[in-house]
C-alpha cells in the first residue's frame, strides 16, 4: 500500500477544496442571483473543464504553466515558482478541473432558495451579508456539502491532467490514481488491487454518508 | 441557528487543515527519470545504494519520449535514464543537461508469448508470420513507437520479418514498454514485443514464454543517461555507482548488456 | 390619540412608473388606519407593496412616513429595506424554513443582545397565541395559520412604522381565517401605525378595511371608503372591480322637473329602444343631456313589492338558487328580457321563489349611481 500516494492525494483533495470553497460558493451565488446577457458564456467557461478531456486540459495547462512558456518563464525567474511537475503544479490544475464540480451544485443549491427569503430578511433589517450567512447559506448546505465531497473524491480519483501535469513524482505529484496505474505497469497487481478497493471504498463511503447528510438536513426542514 | 453554527466549525476547521498543509516539503531525495524497462533492474541498484551510502534515490519509471517532452516543460528531474541516445542528445543540444551523458547499458528484446497463447515463443517470428496468416493472431502488443525507444526497435524487428503491413492493424500500443509487457503477458495479447529486462522479472517469466529476436534485426538499444542541469551531488553520485561492477552486475542479471561487452 | 397625531405618521404615496411594469397611484393611509389595495391579479397591488417596503425601486415617485422620506426620486432618495422599519407579511410568508418560529421572529431582532433578542421574540409568539411547544418547532412542522401567526409577529417585531399584508388570508382555512380576523383587529387597536392589506377578496376588504385603493393595470383606479365606492363606482371598470352586479347601460335625458331629481333612459345592451323605461334619480348637474351612461344600483337598492318608494317593475324568475342561508336569484324585466337583474335574498325578504315566478320589484332612486362614458363607446367597455 503505497501510503504517502494516499495522503497525497487526501492532501490535495483538501487543500483544493480549501481554496476552491470560498471563491466557488460566492461566485455560484453571483451566477444563481444575477441576470445579464453574457451569462451564458460565463456558464459555459464553468462547465468546460467536465466536457474537456482531462487530456487535453492537462495539455493546456502544461503548456500555459511549464517552464517553456511565457508565464512560467516568468513565474520562474521572478519568483523561483515552478508550476508543473510538482505540489503547486498540480493545485493550479485540480482548482481548474473542480470548478464545475463546485460551481455547478452550488449555483443549482442557491437558486432553488425562493427569492422572497432574502427580501424577507432585508425587510427584517439584515444586511446582504448576514441574509447571505444566515439564511442563505444555511439553505444551501446540502448542496454545499455535496458539492464538497463530490469535488473531494473526484480530486482523489482524478488521473488524466495529474498524468500530464505531474510526472508521478513520488511524494510530490504521485496521487493515488498514478500509483494504481504505476503498480498495474509493474506487475503489482494484488498492490494495485488493494489500492484501487480503498480508493473505491473512501469514494463509496463519502459520496454515501454525503447522501445521508443530506436526506437527514432535508428531513429537518 | 444550529446550521450556522456547523458551517462556522467546517470554515474552521479547513482554515486548521490550511495551516497543516502549507509547511514547504522537506528536502527530498534527488529524483531519477528511469525508462520503463529498467524498472526492475534500477530498483534493485537503487536499494542497494541506499544501503551502502544511506542516500535514497525517488525513482520514476515512464517512456523516455514522455519524460523527454517533460524535462522539456520543465520537470525537476536530476537523473534521466533514457532507453536509447537520441532523446539525451536532443536534450543536451537544447543544453539542459550537464554534458553528453554515458551509455550504461544495451537492451534486448524479444517476443513475449502468455500462457494459454496459441502462438508459439519463437524469437525468428516465424510462427508469428504463421498465426498472421492463419488467423490465430487477433492482437499483439508493442509499446508506442512514436515515442518508445523499445517501441521503435520492436517496428524495426517486425519490419526485418516483413510481417509490419500485416500486423499494423493488429497492434495494440503501450504507453511505455512497462505497459507493453503488460498486454502481451495478462493474456490480453496474444503477445507482444518487449523487454529482455522485464522478461527476466519474476512476475513476468512466470505469466509466459519469452524468447529473444536477433540482436541484428534492429538498431541496437544503446541506453544512455545523464544528469540534468541543477542535479545535487546525490545525484551524480547515483550516476557514478552505476559504473561500478556492483551495479553492472546487478544489470546484467536482469537482462542489460553493458557497455563494451 | 388626537388626529393631528394621526396624520403626523401617515403614510403618503405619489408613484408612476411605466417601466418595467405600470405602476400609478397616489393615496394616504393615517396612523391606525387599515387601507385595502384591491383589484385582480396582476393588477399591481404587490408590486406596490414592494414599491413601499423598499424591495423594488419606482421610475419615478415619493413615500413619505410621518417625517421621514423613504423615497423621492426627485432627490434621489431610497432608503432599502433594512433603513424602512416597515413590516410585511408575504403572501406565502417567507418564513426561514431552517429556523424555528423563534428563530424567525429573532431574525427581525438582530439588533438586540442575543438574550433580549429571544425574549423578545418570544413576547411576540405569546402576543399571536402560539405556544412555547409550537415556538420551537420549524415552519414545515406548524398548520397554515401558525405559520402566518409567526409571519404577523416577525413583521411586529421589526416595530414597524408601516405594517403591509400581502394577501395573507390566501392560504389559510375557514376557521383560521376568521381568527385571524379578530387577530388583527386586535392589532389595530394595539398599532397605531397605518396598515395596508393586499387582497382581491372583496368580502375580506370590506370587513377589514376603513378604506379601499381599487387598483386595475397598474393604476388606482379610486379610493375611498368601502361602503362610498359601493354605492358610487367612479367607472363602470370599478364597478366590475368591486363585483357590483347590477350595471347598466343608459342615456341621460336631463332633469326631470323636481329640483335635484333627473330621468335615466334605461337601454338593454343590445341597444334596443323599449321607449318608456325612464327611471327617476338623482341629479347632481354633471351630466349633459344626450349623455350615454353607465348606472349601477347595489343589492340594497332592489327592493322586493310593489309599494313604497322608487319605480315599480315587473320582472320573471330566470333562475333560483336555494343555497344554506341565501337565495340568489337572476330576474329578466317584463319590459325588455333581454335585461336582467342579479338579487340576493336573505333573512325576512328570503322566500321560496321557482323559476317563471313573477315578482314586483323597485328600484331605490336614492342608490342609483350614474356615471358618464367618457371616453368609451358602450360596445367596447371593458367586462
Amino acid at each position: 500500500m503505497d501510503w504517502q500516494a494516499f495522503s497525497l492525494s487526501i492532501e490535495l483533495a483538501a487543500v483544493t477544496l480549501l481554496v476552491l470553497l470560498p471563491p466557488g460558493v460566492l461566485g455560484a451565488r453571483w451566477l444563481a442571483r444575477t441576470r445579464f446577457s453574457g451569462k451564458a458564456w460565463i456558464e459555459a467557461f464553468v462547465v468546460l473543464p467536465l466536457v474537456l478531456p482531462p487530456t487535453v486540459l492537462g495539455y493546456y495547462l502544461l503548456v500555459s504553466l511549464g517552464a517553456g512558456s511565457p508565464f512560467g518563464a516568468w513565474m520562474l525567474d521572478t519568483f523561483d515558482i515552478r508550476m508543473t511537475f510538482n505540489f503547486a503544479g498540480l493545485l493550479i490544475a485540480s482548482l481548474v478541473f473542480n470548478i464545475p464540480f463546485i460551481v455547478q451544485p452550488v449555483q443549482r443549491a442557491f437558486e432553488a432558495i425562493p427569492e422572497n427569503l432574502a427580501e424577507a430578511a432585508a425587510v427584517c433589517g439584515l444586511s446582504g451579508w448576514q441574509t447571505f450567512w444566515r439564511v442563505e447559506l444555511p439553505l444551501a448546505w446540502p448542496g454545499i456539502l455535496s458539492a464538497m465531497v463530490l469535488t473531494f473524491v473526484h480530486t482523489l480519483g482524478e488521473f488524466g491532467v495529474v498524468l500530464m501535469m505531474g510526472g508521478s513524482i513520488p511524494g510530490e505529484t504521485k496521487t493515488v490514481a498514478i500509483a494504481i496505474y504505476d503498480r498495474v505497469q509493474s506487475f503489482d497487481l494484488a498492490g494495485a488491487d488493494r489500492m484501487a478497493l480503498l480508493l473505491l471504498a473512501l469514494s463509496l463511503g463519502a459520496v454515501a454518508a454525503s447522501f445521508f447528510a443530506s436526506a437527514r438536513l432535508a428531513a429537518r426542514r | 441557528m444550529r446550521a450556522v453554527c456547523l458551517i462556522q466549525r467546517v470554515v474552521l476547521l479547513c482554515a486548521l487543515a490550511l495551516s497543516l498543509a502549507a509547511p514547504a516539503r522537506a528536502a527530498e531525495p534527488p529524483t531519477v527519470a528511469a525508462a520503463s524497462d529498467l524498472k526492475f533492474a534500477i530498483e534493485e541498484v537503487a536499494a542497494r545504494f541506499q544501503r551502502e551510502t544511506g542516500q535514497r534515490m525517488r525513482l520514476v519509471f515512464g517512456s523516455s519520449g514522455n519524460f523527454f517532452s517533460q524535462i522539456r516543460q520543465g520537470a525537476p528531474f536530476h537523473l534521466f535514464m533514457s532507453a536509447d541516445e537520441d532523446f539525451v542528445f536532443r536534450l543536451a543540444d537544447q543544453g539542459l543537461t550537464l554534458d553528453r551523458g554515458r551509455l550504461y547499458a544495451y537492451g534486448r528484446i524479444g517476443l513475449m508469448v502468455p500462457r494459454g497463447s496459441p502462438l508459439k515463443a519463437d524469437g525468428e517470428l516465424r510462427d508469428l508470420a504463421l498465426a498472421l496468416r492463419d488467423g490465430r493472431l487477433k492482437k499483439f502488443a508493442i509499446a508506442n513507437p512514436e515515442h518508445a525507444p523499445y517501441g521503435a526497435r520492436a517496428k524495426e524487428a517486425l519490419q526485418h520479418a516483413g510481417l509490419w503491413a500485416d500486423i499494423e492493424p493488429r497492434l495494440v500500443l503501450g504507453e511505455n514498454i512497462s505497459q507493453a509487457a503488460q498486454f502481451a503477458s495478462s493474456g490480453a495479447t496474444q503477445g507482444g514485443i518487449i523487454a529482455l529486462s522485464l522478461a527476466k522479472a519474476p512476475q513476468v517469466s512466470a505469466l509466459g514464454e519469452f524468447a529473444l529476436i536477433p540482436e541484428s534485426w534492429h538498431r541496437r538499444l544503446a541506453q544512455r543517461m545523464v544528469l540534468l542541469r541543477g542535479a545535487p551531488p546525490a545525484a551524480r553520485a547515483f550516476y557514478d555507482y552505476l559504473a561500478t561492477p556492483a551495479a553492472q552486475d546487478i544489470m546484467r542479471r536482469h537482462g542489460f548488456a553493458m557497455p563494451g561487452e | 390619540m388626537s388626529g393631528d397625531q394621526h396624520t403626523a405618521r401617515a403614510l403618503r404615496v405619489d408613484v408612476a412608473q411605466t417601466e418595467p411594469m405600470p405602476l400609478h397611484g397616489r393615496f394616504e393611509c393615517a396612523a391606525g388606519e387599515l387601507l385595502a389595495l384591491v383589484g385582480p391579479s396582476g393588477a399591481g397591488k404587490t408590486s406596490m407593496l414592494r414599491v413601499l417596503a423598499g424591495l423594488m425601486r419606482p421610475q419615478r415617485g415619493r413615500i413619505e412616513v410621518g417625517t421621514q422620506l423613504w423615497c423621492d426620486s426627485e432627490q434621489g432618495i431610497f432608503l432599502p429595506p433594512q433603513r424602512r422599519h416597515v413590516g410585511l407579511v408575504f403572501q406565502n410568508y417567507a418564513l426561514m424554513p431552517h429556523l424555528s418560529a423563534l428563530d424567525n421572529v429573532a431574525l427581525a431582532l438582530l439588533h438586540l443582545p442575543a438574550r433580549e433578542c429571544s425574549a423578545q421574540a418570544r413576547r411576540w409568539l405569546d402576543h399571536v397565541h402560539l405556544s412555547l411547544e409550537q415556538q420551537q418547532r420549524r415552519p414545515g412542522a406548524l398548520s397554515g395559520g401558525q405559520q402566518q401567526r409567526v409571519a404577523v409577529a416577525r413583521a411586529l417585531a421589526r416595530e414597524p412604522r408601516l405594517l403591509l399584508l400581502d394577501e395573507p388570508f390566501s392560504a389559510v382555512d375557514q376557521m383560521s381565517r376568521q381568527a385571524l380576523y379578530r387577530l388583527l383587529a386586535d392589532l389595530r387597536s394595539d398599532l397605531d401605525i397605518p396598515i395596508l392589506l393586499v387582497t382581491h377578496d372583496l368580502n375580506e376588504a370590506r370587513l377589514l378595511a376603513d378604506r379601499l385603493v381599487v387598483m386595475d393595470a397598474g393604476s388606482v383606479l379610486q379610493e375611498g371608503p368601502p361602503e362610498h365606492i359601493h354605492r358610487a363606482p367612479r367607472n363602470a371598470r370599478v364597478a366590475d372591480l368591486v363585483g357590483i352586479h347590477n350595471r347598466f347601460q343608459g342615456v341621460w335625458v336631463g332633469p326631470s322637473g323636481k329640483a335635484g331629481w333627473g330621468l335615466l333612459k334605461w337601454v338593454s345592451a343590445a341597444g334596443g329602444d323599449n321607449g318608456d323605461m325612464l327611471l327617476e334619480v338623482r341629479d347632481k348637474g354633471k351630466i349633459k343631456p344626450g349623455q350615454p351612461v353607465n348606472w349601477v344600483v347595489p343589492g340594497d337598492g332592489i327592493l322586493l313589492g310593489a309599494d313604497g318608494i322608487g319605480q315599480a317593475l315587473e320582472a320573471t324568475v330566470s333562475d333560483a338558487r336555494h343555497l344554506g342561508e341565501i337565495t340568489l336569484a337572476s330576474l329578466t324585466l317584463q319590459h325588455d328580457p333581454q335585461i336582467s337583474l342579479r338579487i340576493t335574498l336573505a333573512g325576512p325578504q328570503r322566500r321560496r321563489i321557482a323559476s317563471g315566478d313573477r315578482l314586483a320589484l323597485r328600484l331605490d332612486p336614492a342608490l342609483v349611481h350614474v356615471m358618464p362614458l367618457h371616453q368609451r363607446p358602450p360596445g367596447l367597455s371593458p367586462d
